[in-house]
């Protein structure tokens, strides 16, 4: 048996849990630069929200309804997701992080599945404050069908067992709510008049071979109660890290922009080292505003192969500023002048930072650079952020200047358990 | 004279390893002592003096912990009447009281919907602010 577990409209949640007056409220949280709203409160979906729907269209209607809404505060959720996983782990021998908010719990062997799953349901609610849902099932495409079925149960959970569960809940899904069912599929499975998982899970195999490849194929298995996806412990170590951020207004400034480039080649460098991975290739773009069709378009883009990986902020922050003046001089060359939306700064071809390449002869001097950086990060870790920087960094660091490309923020949350002044105060 | 910055553990050891060696315990770390739940355990802060005659000044910071269930005399964390109090807990048949410590600080008697969040578990305060830059002063 395997059981998938999911929050309810995590982020939303999260605000709810910090914030005791906020239960019973609609919630949403929304997305970078405040877009759209992508994560909502069972009370907010129940006001007809949905997600996707750009804020500032829609604050006008819910708002007078008692909406309240908050800008995405990453840092204290994935901080709230580690806790919640820990939580998880404790109840189950194996476990597999799928989401930021759904994980995989190997059940197998537990016996009474009816009266560990709402434990697990009540112990994680009353640690954390927020609701899960759980769904129990002898797949893992079957577990998604039962957590699909559990969003309409009471109790927040679902658990199927035997053949005859797996029957009568496959009767009650529609195709296009399956898990690894993409909507063109949903369609083409419509129109040969298959619209229940039950009636898929009875089509002669040779067809769903044909029509929906061996990834089809697998989760009619699945269906049927054959296990065909494991559960997956460890996962693959990141492919590739980028940082990067909307302006707050387009510029053409070319300081501002130079100054960005430094500024996030700092942060990219500090996301490497915290996962302890060097980049081989980097990539640094600038973007106008795609959406405003009337302003010249540019994409411009700097990409460096480094023969030896590097996760030291000296030279990473050097390559980003260098490609933002190559492409500025390229500019005024050109006698051109855009409106950039966004910067990015990429870092992929990562590899662990004890398997980095050595170039034999190399007059490279990473080991001090590295050795910089690691005090640069112990003594910014004791004293706060930024206390140590470089000097191309340091107008960025200074709040008032920060604000012009920090993304826009306009419902901000506190830090609450990620950063120690801006604990909730009791009286 | 050139100073290096280089990690301690990096040097080369020489010479007879310590005799000491084979009595190495973790040395102390005070979350050990202090967080009894890690993932249960959350920050907060202390304002307001009504709780300083039970040693929880101006400033301090807090520990709660949202595992535990209270117990009368336990010092919680509510929210009650729109606000989020820190109080004693007192709970007789259906009846809850919260006292605060410091006199003048009427005790409430619990009437309306109480949600109770966490047990108080430390409190501390910082006695020489100006070697810790983190420490907002108050």
């Amino acid at each position: 048996m395997v059981a998938i577990a999911d929050c309810v409209g995590f982020y939303a949640a999260w605000h709810q849990s910090t914030e005791p007056w906020l239960q019973g409220v609609p919630v949403v949280s929304l997305s970078n630069n405040d877009g759209c709203m992508i994560a909502l409160s069972p009370e907010a979906k129940a006001l007809g929200a949905s997600r996707t729907e750009p804020w500032h269209f829609v604050m006008d209607k819910y708002v007078p309804l008692g909406m309240v809404a908050y800008s995405s505060n990453y840092r204290e959720y994935q901080a709230m997701n580690k806790r919640l996983m820990k939580i998880l782990a404790r109840f189950v021998p194996r476990l597999e992080t799928y989401s930021i908010d759904e994980c995989w719990m190997d059940m197998s062997g537990v016996q009474n599945l009816s009266t560990l799953v709402p434990f697990i349901i009540n112990e994680t609610k009353k640690l954390t404050g927020i609701q899960i849902r759980i769904g129990v099932a002898p797949t893992k495409t079957l577990a998604k069908v039962a957590i699909h079925l559990a969003k309409q149960d009471p109790t927040n959970s679902f658990i199927i067992n035997n053949q005859s569960e797996i029957d009568t809940a496959l009767q009650r899904v529609a195709v296009e709510d399956m898990w690894n069912v993409g909507r063109q599929y949903a369609n083409m499975l419509h129109r040969n008049g298959i619209h229940t998982a039950a009636r898929l899970a009875i089509t002669p195999e040779w067809w769903v071979r044909k029509k929906m490849t061996v990834v089809g194929w697998r989760t009619q298995q699945e269906l049927r109660g054959n296990v065909c996806l494991k559960l997956v412990e460890v996962m693959d170590p990141k492919k590739n890290i980028g940082v990067g951020r909307s302006f707050k207004k387009t510029t053409s400034d070319a300081q501002q922009l130079i100054d960005a480039s430094t500024f996030y080649g700092y942060r990219l460098a500090e996301k490497l080292r915290e996962e302890k991975l060097v980049a081989t290739v980097l990539q640094v773009s600038l973007r106008t505003n795609k959406w405003k069709v009337d302003t010249a378009q540019h994409q411009p883009r700097r990409i460096f192969h480094l023969d030896t990986g590097i996760n030291n902020m000296i030279d990473v922050t050097r390559y980003a500023r260098h490609a933002i003046k190559s492409i500025i001089d390229e500019n005024l060359r050109n006698k051109v002048s855009y409106k950039y939306m966004k910067i990015e700064v990429f870092a992929s071809g990562l590899l662990p930072e004890n398997e980095n390449q050595i170039v034999i002869n190399d007059s490279y001097a990473a080991g001090s650079k590295n050795r910089l950086s690691r005090v640069i990060d112990d003594i910014n870790l004791q004293m706060g952020k930024g206390k140590v920087c470089f000097a191309n960094n340091l107008k960025a660091w200074k709040h008032d200047n920060l604000e012009a490309y920090i993304m826009r923020q306009q419902y901000p949350s506190p830090k609450y358990f990620t950063d120690w002044n801006e604990s909730p105060l009791l009286r | 004279m050139r100073r290096t910055l280089v990690d301690p553990k990096e040097f080369i050891q020489s010479g007879f390893t310590s005799p000491a060696e084979e009595y190495a315990v973790p040395d102390l770390r005070l979350d050990h002592l202090m967080i009894r739940d890690p993932e249960a355990t959350y920050p907060a802060r202390m304002q307001g003096k009504a709780m300083e005659k039970a040693g929880i000044a101006e400033g301090s910071y807090l520990l709660f912990d949202r595992g535990i269930d209270p117990k009368n005399g336990d010092i919680v964390y509510v929210w009650y009447d729109n606000e989020k109090l820190i109080r004693f807990y007192e709970k007789h048949g259906q009846k809850i009281t919260l006292y605060a410590a410091t006199p003048g600080y009427p005790s409430i008697q619990v009437e309306s919907e109480l949600k109770f969040i966490g047990v108080v578990t430390w409190a501390n305060k910082c006695l020489c602010p100006r070697m810790f830059p983190l420490v907002k002063q108050w």
